[in-house]
């Protein structure tokens, strides 16, 4: 008996923990999303915080800010992070005597920086009076602050996405370097057997290598961006605001009756990256990514 | 592709060098700066005064020491966790097993404050907020996955049959474990451990939330700056706060090359005569 | 090996913290506080840790609560004033509110920092105390409790729930290098903004300074401030009323910074951008932070401030004690300590802060008069005589609600 049940004993700290304090608190939001509030008194569940977002236009402007910021994100730091492989391969190919350890700590610099200092730096750098905008003054490509385009603080988004880029690209790129580094060498001598080129190789043989791990670290980088809320919170407007930041504001609003709202944007949230979680676990599983990853 | 190999590795060099290193110079100019207008490249006129303020003020290295502090206790209530979980996960056949994984790793998926702000008003009544446990409590979700899918990984290249080995020379469950499997599993606790210290030294919502004000860590001392206050004061602790994050994961690599070392050194002069 | 005393000590740490948290409170008995006399009062509050609950975001404030006024709080009184900054008054008021709402008596806030639609919200909620301020001596002594701007804030009476820490002023600042001639009206601020695109903009609302900005917009643009000291709900056709200063803001906004498109977050944001040179003027209700950023080096040296000629909006700022705080006897103290003259008069110096004084200089002695009238308010900063004479009174708080709404419908989603 001790022997079957032993597992799970084992598991239980663990898991309980996460049920009791994770899913525990994502309930508590549930009923409170349904206007559960029996320290004031309501103890009825309704849908009307769902109705009342439902038909909120900066509901769905604010749906369509993340959507758009958590894609941009993410194609952007899939671009930059394949380079940033490619780059860290040819670096290692040349100097095969010095450690490839050095380059590897470095350009995962980006991933040990806090979201608030990667937020600031963007500010720092992109602002119309940023440091990009002084060295194009200074090179005489632009005339005045205003010639510089608005990328922080921005409606569109862009200081966000540039932060992401930054940050996440990295991550991109610790996805696909194993998979490049075990690409060369073999397989281009054969290929070259075979009479391929340069480029039949990278189309054929490289690209869909990598597609399968560089197509869920994007999608992974996708997820987070989506739910994140510091970078935005920093780098944003106050209207329209991506979903996590629109949540808080409502949170935070001063009426207790904008709480449920606030939860039920966060239980939808939850709901959506549930689903894409499982989406990315799906294909995970079919393309046999994750194992040994990290 | 072998063409010009050093052309491509310079320019792959520079490009990199570029991309990581340049953003922290406005940091690093605009935190001993005195004014810096533009159009100016360099600030005008230099000063210490931000430093000053950053280094002198007790908050600050108050703040360092709770996060840190919170990041401890975090990760070693994450290992406490996690070993036994994963032990179980990879060494025995479980029933559902994809419903504990699901559970265990649903955090990465799910953002953290959704749970954080559903419970908050749970935390109040029981007297949670405000206080450094409640905190740690909001910590750990966010973290336990991590360390969770590190230590796992680890098992899983650990055969069972060093520990059957072990048993059979006579060596009790709990010496085992401290003699055969946790040296094997201790780069994974390691990796875990800084993808946990990592992630909640950078926690500011659900610090925010459950700490409201009593709690500071780093992230919440910085933020009033960041957010449009004096961009002197908020590059010198932003520069503080990344070099406190970087010193913990170097520390913690550090500390794991010296355990190896000083578990060498017996193993070696075991092995008898010298070559 | 080293695990067992990791576990011990985590626990340990877990079971220590939660243990420190909180201390049992003693609050049943505070309200006695009410109305003892001040000896009883001044003897519970010492060796207590009070709690002071404020905005955050200038370094000026803090180092005044931490350098000049912690350190004598201590001597004098044995208090232990702790400074807890926040981002937003907004949070201090939220979280009171979650308080009532769970039941909590033993709260950490032992002061807050708060005034306008705070105050009122907080009065609404029944989150003060109660009448504490005639317990103070320095109240009594040195305050004109008569006076409209201390019986009330921003139209709601105080009712002694909170009390007078400083006065605040609408001031604009400029650069006098950049533009020498700068608007002293909204009409010419009108041909300003044209002349100088993209060198002007405000705080979108509901930012503290920006709302005033459309506040003093409605004073000037509406036919002056009289009509609105009545209560919003009595003004039958407040609609048609508020109509002039939408168009103006509307007929402006293309010359903006930004064209309008956005406008800064926070007055943080605005002041970040004129420092920066990005625009040529910002404002704020605080006439002496000009001459402090100077001091700082974030503003250029050429940095004034000026009123409009037709004045602008002043109001005073208050502490107040929450309902559930656990020090009140300590609470009661410092804010009476805060509001000596000597502390007011070292508060005024944009050294520490330039912050006005919010007591009666007629009731102070000549001595004290004197110290106040001494202090240098730096260049930047326009006179107390000159700020006192362009005083216009604020609206009450349910306008303000109004009015941040209608700037979101009429302006921003233009």
């Amino acid at each position: 008996m001790w022997r079957k049940s032993k597992p799970y004993l084992l598991l239980l700290p663990a898991a309980a923990t996460i049920i009791l304090l994770f899913f525990g608190g994502i309930f508590d939001g549930l009923l409170k999303s349904f206007g559960y509030f029996p320290a004031i008194g309501e103890t009825e569940l309704n849908l009307a915080a769902y109705d009342r977002l439902l038909h909120s236009a900066s509901f769905w402007e604010s749906m369509e800010l993340t959507l758009r910021v958590a894609a941009l994100s993410s194609l952007l730091s899939a671009v930059i992070g394949a380079l940033i492989a490619v780059a860290l391969f040819f670096l290692n190919e040349s100097t095969k005597t010095t450690s490839p350890k050095a380059w590897h700590r470095l350009f995962q610099l980006p991933l040990t920086i806090p979201h608030l200092v990667a937020g600031y730096i963007v500010v720092l750098l992109f602002t119309q009076s940023g440091f990009v905008s002084r060295i194009l003054a200074a090179f005489g490509w632009i005339d005045g602050i205003t010639d510089f385009p608005v990328l922080v603080n921005d409606p569109f988004g862009w200081g966000i996405v540039l932060t992401y880029a930054w940050k996440e690209a990295p991550f991109v790129a610790l996805m696909l370097y194993p998979v490049l580094s075990r690409i060369h060498g073999s397989w281009r001598e054969v290929s070259r057997v075979f009479g391929a080129g340069d480029w039949q190789f990278i189309r054929e043989i490289v690209v869909p290598a990598i597609m399968p791990a560089w197509a869920i670290a994007t999608f992974i980088v996708f997820v987070f961006t989506f739910s994140a809320f510091e970078v935005p919170y920093l780098l944003g407007v106050t209207y329209p605001s991506v979903l996590p930041v629109y949540s808080y504001q409502l949170y935070t609003s001063g009426t207790l009756s904008d709480r449920p709202e606030a939860l039920a944007v966060n239980m939808i949230l939850a709901a959506i990256t549930i689903l894409l979680g499982l989406v990315a676990y799906y294909f995970s599983k079919r393309w046999n990514v994750l194992k040994g990853w990290g | 592709m072998k063409k010009h190999p050093q052309l491509l590795s310079l320019f792959a060099f520079i490009a990199l060098i570029i991309f990581v290193v340049v953003p922290f110079v406005p940091l690093i100019l605009s935190s001993v700066s005195f004014s810096w207008r533009w159009p100016d490249v360099l600030p005008e006129s230099w000063s210490f005064r931000a430093w000053e303020y950053v280094l002198n003020d007790g908050r600050t290295w108050q703040a360092v020491g709770i996060s840190l502090w919170i990041a401890l206790i975090v990760t070693a209530v994450n290992i406490l966790l996690a070993l036994p979980a994963a032990n179980a996960l990879v060494r025995y056949s479980v029933r559902g097993r994809w419903l504990f994984e699901a559970i265990i790793f649903a955090p990465i998926i799910i953002p953290p404050f959704i749970s954080v702000m559903g419970i908050h008003l749970t935390f109040l009544r029981l007297g949670l907020t405000e206080t450094v446990l409640g905190v740690v409590l909001a910590h750990i979700a966010p973290t336990l996955p991590y360390m969770f899918r590190a230590v796992m990984i680890s098992y899983q290249t650990l055969s069972a049959d060093w520990e059957d080995q072990a048993r059979m020379l006579g060596a009790r469950a709990l010496p085992r474990f401290f003699h055969v499997v946790l040296p094997h599993l201790l780069p994974g606790i390691l990796a875990g451990a800084s993808l946990s210290v990592l992630i909640s030294l950078s926690q500011y919502l659900i610090t925010f939330i459950i700490g409201a004000g009593q709690v500071v860590t780093l992230p919440i001392l910085l933020f009033p700056f960041v957010s449009g206050g004096d961009p002197g004061i908020a590059s010198a602790y932003s520069l503080l706060y990344a070099a406190i994050a970087i010193a913990a994961l170097v520390g913690m690599d550090a500390a794991l090359k010296r355990y190896y070392q000083l578990n060498k050194a017996p193993q070696d002069s075991g092995k008898g005569v010298k070559p | 090996m080293k695990l067992y005393p990791i576990t011990a000590i985590g626990m340990l740490a877990l079971a220590l913290s939660a243990c420190s948290s909180e201390e049992a409170g003693s609050a049943t008995d505070a309200d006695s506080l009410l109305t003892d006399d001040w000896g009883v009062i001044q003897d519970n509050a010492q060796g207590q840790e009070v709690n002071m609950y404020m905005w955050g975001g200038n370094d000026n404030i803090n180092n005044y609560l931490d350098d000049w006024v912690a350190p004598r709080m201590k001597e004098q009184h044995g208090i232990e004033l702790v400074r807890v900054p926040m981002n937003d008054a907004q949070d201090i008021i939220n979280q009171l509110l979650d308080e009532k709402t769970a039941g909590k008596t033993d709260g950490s806030m032992d002061i807050v920092w708060i005034n306008g639609e705070n105050f009122k919200a907080a009065k609404d909620n029944d989150l003060l105390w109660g009448d504490f301020t005639g317990q103070l001596p320095n109240f009594n002594d040195y305050v004109d409790a008569d006076a409209p701007e201390v019986s009330q804030d921003f139209g709601e009476p105080v009712e002694g729930l909170e009390a007078p820490w400083g006065k605040a002023q609408f001031v604009f600042v400029h650069d006098a290098n950049q533009h020498e001639n700068p608007p002293k009206s909204m009409t010419e601020l009108a041909d300003w903004v044209k002349q100088n695109p993209g060198q002007f903009t405000y705080p979108a609302p509901p930012d503290f300074t920006g709302s005033a900005f459309v506040r003093q917009v409605l004073y000037e643009t509406t036919g002056g401030h009289e009509q609105y000291q009545q209560p919003a709900a009595d003004i039958e056709d407040l609609e048609e009323r508020l109509e002039p200063m939408w168009q103006y803001l509307n007929s402006i906004e293309p010359y903006l910074w930004r064209e309008g498109e956005t406008y800064p977050e926070s007055l943080a944001k605005q002041d970040q951008l004129f420092a920066s040179g990005e625009i040529g003027m910002t404002m704020s209700y605080d006439p002496a932070l000009a001459a402090s950023e100077v001091l700082k080096g974030r503003f250029p040296e050429s940095t004034r401030t000026y009123l409009l000629d037709g004045g602008t909006l002043a109001n005073t700022h208050f502490l107040s004690i929450p309902f559930n705080a656990s020090d009140k006897a300590g609470a009661l103290v410092a804010i009476n300590e805060l509001m000596s003259p000597a502390a007011q008069t070292a508060k005024l110096s944009p050294e520490n802060w330039g912050d006005l004084t919010a007591l009666d200089l007629e009731k102070l002695s000549p001595e004290q008069q004197q110290a106040m009238n001494e202090v240098d308010l730096g260049e930047a900063t326009l006179s107390i005589e000159e700020l006192e004479q362009n005083r216009l009174p604020e609206l009450s708080s349910d306008y303000i609600d109004i009015i941040e709404k209608g700037w979101t419908e009429h302006v921003a989603k233009e």
